[in-house]
């Protein structure tokens, strides 16, 4: 079934708008206008919200269970050029492939897919490029020829749909601490030792624990770019879609909740731990961990999405959108890890000869 | 980024102050003393110079300081005790040198340190100690106190009774002794019951005695005390033979039916022998059921000079501690031993022990050799060490003229002989390499491929299995984890904890308890060596004490 779309157009000649991640407003690609995003948005502000409402409603489970099933795919018209597109089932935001218009596809973005919030992007396709390189220099293990032979593939900027948490924790603890003291007398050593029953109830307070919210977006990848800066976000527009990627999530709420609880876990431990101070060792036998308050939002945040080939293989590379924070998988040349480890193997050898000459006497 | 370089500058600083805040006497407190005289051994203003002169010395060395004096432990062990008073008075890891001053029958003097004075003057104990000894037995118990502190590297007040512009102590200080034993003998036999020879043998044997017990010797033998108290009568003696402040030990023989026999001690010798009085009488009761002339050979004999020994010429001492040589084998080593130092003109001594007692073997056998013919004599000292197995050569003054550099040939061919023919055989052939290395001649010995180590420190096996191949696989493993490490980088980060996204001004601890629960202690031997294997040798060679050499080799 054929899905409402919208494009942002411009005011001066009625050709599409695009959202520049360069000074955060709008441009027109042909011509040349600049607009500010509150211009933008005061002057569409009377019909995003009736386009979204007259947007598709949202589809029951049932319907989007039979929509996956039968692989169905969404068909839009180009608002530009008329052309009936085809898109990917998960993709809120796209670019018409015979005009290269950006089109937002309002039916993915209403009711239960309707985002929060949104981290409108600040960092350029340049940026991105100039990011991969720099994060190649001083990796002495890749293959030979890397640099040279390294094909970026693709480069997309894409807004990824997160579920982020924020919640007020009680978490309760018990653990076994010892102080252990040594002294000598003589020719025999004695070590006191003294256990105590330690107990800790502390509130911590988590502001936004997101959590990806695509199956298809490898969730190591994106907690690797993290953490995003959270006085740049704003209330979602659709406006800021304009000219990027942008996709719906298809991880549930609860599933990517469950995450998230994991994180929080871990943190409060590792906090609650660095009260029981004083002691030589602890040993954290229980823990109970309670939300107080919690409220969980949906909102789009900015990657960049950059792939490269290498030997015929696909390596990902992605960097955060906002702050410029990176990471890659980059492939290891075997040759030059064992000679690593030979190298280090003799030098630490012969450390380890001469500290054991030294002690053994 | 800041917040690494912030934290890299603290932990730098961190280091700084470590490195040299140990080193800084500084406390907002400053540094205290604490002298404990639970021997009532000092008069009150005594203890309190004292004390106020720890206190300064303290400060001056920046680290607080302990001096008990004790007469009896009560079972506890010196050290034990010793440590205790750090812990009591400073706490856990307190920066303090304790001195223990112990006239306990089963005790001794030592030195226990704790915190930052662990770290400066752990192996300078033994040199603190044999100074607060000297002191100890020189001036007393409170320059005993001074002296410690002085060793420490305080300013020094030492009370020096032979200095007239010194500050002297309340206490009449008792003799200095003379480091090569110039010590006053008296045999007063007036019934004539000891023929002139024997007078003659028992003099040269109450000064060999005299020299040991670093003191004066006098012996009175009398039928009849004239109605005069036998204590009276040897106070007196004593008075009149070495003088009212010197320091001296007079025993009363009297067959004298009204009368009995005594031992005057003078201040300092009944310190060092006064706890000891029965065991000396036991001692002499012996002898005497043989005759005066065997009482007062067993008196020398408590004090160390072994039977048949002679002062002619130089001394041997023989002590067989593990029975080890039957009495045959000792009368005839003893014979041997004594030609031999005629022949070097060197005292000569063998110990054979089993137990070493916590020292080592250079300190054990210095020991002996201090004990046997005093400190500063020439001697030539061999240790069989049945205990840990390293076999010990010691020499001082014309020993070391002699035998510097030879200690390995000397141990090899009494350790070859001790393997083939046993202990005597061992000290014969120690008398024979001695005599052979003083005549000049070659000496073949079996070499071994490593040296012992002067300090004893931990033993090596030498293979080259833990010279190289152990060193290489550790460095292989390391690199191999160092490696895998660096390539993982290349595939995984480390995900970002959620305490990114942590409020940390609203975190609320609702809730703290520490609960005790209980408290146990473990003990455990500290081995006197490491490693083992016959037959290797750790670096070092000769070295002296003052003049001395020695070496040690392990069987």
């Amino acid at each position: 079934m054929e899905m409402q779309s919208v494009t942002y157009q411009c005011p001066n000649c009625n050709a599409a708008l695009e959202y520049s991640t360069n000074h955060g407003g709008f441009r027109c690609l042909y011509c040349d206008s600049e607009f500010g995003e509150e211009e933008i948005k005061k002057h569409f502000a009377e019909n995003e919200q009736h386009r979204l409402e007259q947007a598709d409603p949202a589809l029951t489970r049932e319907q989007r269970e039979i929509e996956e099933f039968t692989g169905a795919s969404a068909l839009y018209s180009c608002p530009n050029c008329g052309a009936n597109v085809i898109c990917g089932e998960l993709e809120a935001s796209v670019r018409c492939h015979f005009c290269h218009t950006p089109v937002i596809l309002t039916g993915r973005l209403s009711g239960e897919f309707k985002p929060d919030l949104i981290i409108p992007f600040s960092t350029t396709r340049e940026v991105a490029k100039q990011a991969f390189k720099e994060y190649t220099k001083g990796k002495f293990l890749l293959p030979r020829g890397f640099k040279k032979n390294a094909e970026i593939v693709e480069i997309s900027a894409l807004y990824v749909p997160y579920w982020m948490k924020s919640g007020l924790v009680n978490i309760r603890a018990k653990a076994t601490g010892k102080k252990i003291r040594t002294w000598r007398s003589g020719d025999t050593r004695y070590t006191n030792t003294k256990v105590y029953d330690v107990i800790r109830d502390m509130e911590l307070a988590f502001i936004r624990v997101p959590c990806d919210g695509s199956v298809r977006i490898d969730d190591s990848l994106m907690e690797s770019i993290e953490p995003f800066n959270y006085q740049g976000i704003k209330p979602f527009s659709m406006s800021y879609l304009s000219g990027c990627a942008a996709e719906k999530y298809d991880v549930p709420m609860e599933q990517a909740e469950k995450r998230i609880n994991e994180r929080i876990s871990s943190a409060c431990t590792e906090e609650v731990r660095k009260d029981m101070a004083g002691y030589s060792s602890v040993s954290v036998t229980s823990s109970e961990i309670n939300y107080n308050r919690s409220a969980v939002v949906y909102a789009l945040l900015p990657v960049w999405f950059l792939n490269y080939r290498f030997k015929g293989r696909d390596y990902p590379f992605v960097m955060n959108g906002q702050t410029g924070s990176r990471f890659g998988i980059l492939p290891v040349s075997k040759l030059k890890c064992i000679l690593m480890g030979a190298g280090l193997s003799v030098v630490i050898g012969f450390i380890a000869k001469l500290l054991g000459g030294l002690f053994l006497g | 980024m800041d917040k690494i370089i912030k934290t890299a500058l603290c932990a730098a600083l961190a280091v700084l102050m470590t490195i040299f805040g140990s080193a800084l006497p500084v406390s907002a407190e400053g540094y205290i003393c604490t002298v404990l005289d639970l021997s009532g051994v000092m008069e009150l203003d005594e203890e309190m110079d004292l004390r106020n002169y720890l206190t300064t010395a303290a400060n001056d060395i920046g680290c607080n300081i302990i001096v008990t004096y004790v007469r009896d432990l009560y079972g506890d062990s010196p050290n034990s005790y010793a440590q205790r008073q750090i812990f009591y008075y400073y706490g856990e890891n307190g920066n303090a040198a304790s001195l223990l001053i112990c006239d306990d029958p089963a005790g001794y003097h030592c030195i226990e340190l704790g915190g930052a004075a662990a770290d400066r003057y752990s192996d300078k104990t033994e040199d603190i100690l044999t100074e607060v000894r000297s002191a100890l037995a020189a001036d007393g118990y409170a320059a005993a106190g001074y002296k410690f502190a002085e060793a420490l590297g305080a300013e020094q007040f030492y009370m020096d009774s032979t200095d007239p512009d010194a500050k002297t102590s309340t206490a009449a200080p008792p003799n200095r002794l003379e480091p090569s034993g110039s010590y006053s003998v008296v045999i007063k036999d007036t019934d004539g019951v000891i023929n002139a020879e024997d007078e003659r043998e028992l003099t040269e044997l109450l000064a060999r005695a005299a020299l040991l017990a670093k003191c004066n010797m006098g012996i009175i033998i009398t039928d009849d005390l004239n109605g005069e108290q036998p204590r009276r009568v040897a106070d007196v003696f004593l008075d009149e033979q070495f003088g009212a402040d010197s320091d001296a030990i007079v025993m009363l023989l009297t067959a004298d039916p009204n009368g009995y026999n005594w031992l005057s001690f003078s201040e300092q010798a009944d310190i060092n022998y006064g706890y000891k009085i029965n065991d000396i009488f036991d001692a002499v009761y012996e002898g005497l059921a043989h005759g005066y002339v065997s009482g007062i050979k067993a008196y020398c004999a408590y004090f160390g000079v072994e039977k048949g020994e002679t002062i002619q010429g130089f001394s041997v001492r023989l002590e067989d501690r593990d029975n080890s040589l039957t009495s045959s084998e000792e009368e005839y080593l003893l014979g041997l031993m004594q030609e031999t130092a005629n022949e070097i003109e060197c005292n000569v001594g063998v110990v054979i022990t089993d137990q070493l007692n916590g020292k080592s073997e250079k300190r054990y056998t210095d020991d002996f050799a201090d004990e046997s013919f005093g400190t500063g004599s020439d001697n030539a000292v061999l240790l069989l060490n049945n205990d840990t197995e390293i076999d010990y050569f010691s020499a001082f003054g014309k020993g070391t003229d002699l035998y510097k550099g030879y200690d390995d040939p000397i141990l090899a061919n009494v350790q070859d002989a001790l393997k083939k023919d046993g202990f005597s055989s061992a000290v014969e052939a120690y008398c024979n390499v001695l005599t052979d290395i003083a005549d000049g001649k070659e000496i073949e010995y079996t070499e071994y491929d490593y040296s012992i180590n002067f300090d004893y420190n931990s033993e090596r096996d030498g293979s080259i299995l833990f010279d190289w191949v152990v060193p290489f696989v550790v460095g292989i493993a390391v690199a191999a984890m160092i490696t895998a490490g660096f390539a993982s980088g290349y595939r995984k980060k480390a995900p970002v904890s959620a305490k990114a996204y942590m409020d940390s001004g609203r975190t609320r601890v609702l809730n703290r308890e520490d609960i005790f629960v209980r408290e146990y202690t473990t003990s455990h031997k500290i081995s006197s060596s490491s490693g083992g294997g016959g037959g290797s040798r750790r670096g070092g060679g000769g070295r002296s004490r003052g003049g001395r050499s020695g070496g040690g080799r392990r069987r």
